[in-house]
């Protein structure tokens, strides 16, 4: 079965939260739940769920200037974005947060600071020894690509928002799907055919909305009445047949890259 | 009709969104001199052509309406002679390129479409600067 594997190396400049967040993984890696729950509550975190249910073959190690927690999860998690937000808002200072995708072979590197997912150089400027740290601790990159780099860094709140709205229209467009399958199955049509149709009336919708804006527009705004309703017209004549040319050819490209690839 | 723009106006001002949409989209260089010029000219050009259509009374306006006129020349000036426009990234991709015949097809075309993009701006304040001499004769500044 393929899997994930994560290394995530935590940096706290505060030694009593450093403290309290390597027993809290050292209690849960002994599989001591009241006291991991102690000091749980002490940092303000909660990772028994992801612990229990969503990571395994973990691995726990430190030294003052890092904790070290390697485990792995299925191929479909995602990164545990709601973890690092809270301990950030609970004294973490930086992290880094290594997967290898075994599914593909690929390696990825993500860099925190502050609750914001940064470029390496912003969190090695900022982490006294981070980059020693990470040169004996983590491998070394050849493909830059392995690097996640942003152009402005952005929040872990704004990282999660995003995943949700991801997560909801994956779930739109499976259930579309699906919807699209069952019609299909009552009519008796060709799904692709359908999904043609409902593309092409879509266009059409779309040209007709363009043009009647197009004619309020100039009707109320230019003198010239006669005019503007001829020409409102011929762009209603236009931006449909426009819009449905684009559909159509969008769908006899995709044939010829079938018929290219049988 | 909500303004007083005539027929021949409306079809400038389509002409203009459509060349300002395009602008727009093509436009590679962001936040520099030339971009923020080009935006100030295309809009600049929109508000003294529309003014063009209604009689200017009070003798603040019609300086306002100058004042406007000028920075919309300016900007215009700016956005096709600031050196970091599109327009010099174009040549320097051109200047690397050895097909002579090519460049000649190329820049005739880009040309003629510079002008169709341009001209509603530059229509726009020609027919400005047309009322504003009226208005400098009405000012008595000659």
């Amino acid at each position: 079965m393929s899997q994930n594997s994560h290394t995530l190396l935590l940096f706290y400049k505060d030694k009593q939260q450093h403290k309290n967040c390597l027993l809290m993984f050292l209690k849960l890696n002994d599989g001591d739940k009241e006291k991991a729950k102690y000091f749980s509550n002490l940092l303000g975190v909660d990772v028994e769920n992801h612990w229990d249910n969503v990571w395994f073959n973990q691995e726990v190690s430190a030294k003052p200037d890092y904790i070290r927690l390697d485990y792995d999860t299925s191929t479909s998690e995602d990164l545990p974005l709601e973890i690092l937000r809270s301990l950030f808002k609970n004294g973490l200072d930086a992290a880094i947060l290594d997967i290898f995708h075994d599914q593909v072979g690929e390696y990825s590197r993500h860099h925190f600071i502050d609750n914001k997912l940064v470029n390496k150089e912003a969190l090695y400027k900022s982490i006294e020894n981070a980059k020693k740290i990470v040169s004996l601790q983590l491998q070394t990159f050849d493909d830059e690509e392995s690097y996640v780099t942003v152009e402005d860094e952005i929040s872990i709140n704004k990282l999660i928002e995003d995943e949700k709205k991801h997560n909801e229209e994956a779930k739109e467009m499976v259930s579309s799907i699906l919807e699209l399958g069952k019609i299909s199955n009552e009519t008796g049509t060709n799904p692709i055919e359908l999904v043609k149709s409902v593309l092409i009336l879509r266009a059409a919708g779309k040209g007709l909305l363009q043009a009647l804006i197009f004619g309020i527009t100039t009707v109320l705004l230019f003198k010239g009445f006669w005019l503007w309703i001829v020409l409102s017209l011929f762009a209603v004549f236009f931006l449909i047949s426009y819009h449905i040319s684009q559909v159509n050819k969008e769908f006899i490209d995709e044939e010829e890259v079938v018929s290219d690839v049988n | 009709m909500l303004t007083e723009i005539e027929w021949w106006g409306g079809i400038i001002f389509i002409w203009w969104a459509f060349s300002y949409w395009f602008v727009f989209k093509e436009w590679t260089v962001e936040m520099s001199v030339s971009f923020i010029s080009m935006n100030l000219s295309y809009i600049l050009s929109a508000f003294v052509l529309a003014l063009y259509f209604y009689p200017l009374e009070s003798i603040d306006i019609k300086y306002a309406y100058l004042i406007v006129l000028a920075i919309a020349i300016v900007s215009i000036l700016l956005m096709f002679f600031w050196p970091d426009t599109n327009k010099s990234l174009e040549e320097e991709g051109k200047n690397e390129s050895d097909d002579s015949e090519l460049n000649d097809d190329d820049s005739s075309d880009e040309l003629i479409g510079q002008v169709f993009l341009f001209s509603p701006m530059v229509i726009g304040c020609l027919l400005a600067l047309f009322k504003s001499l009226d208005l400098i004769k009405e000012i008595g500044l000659i």
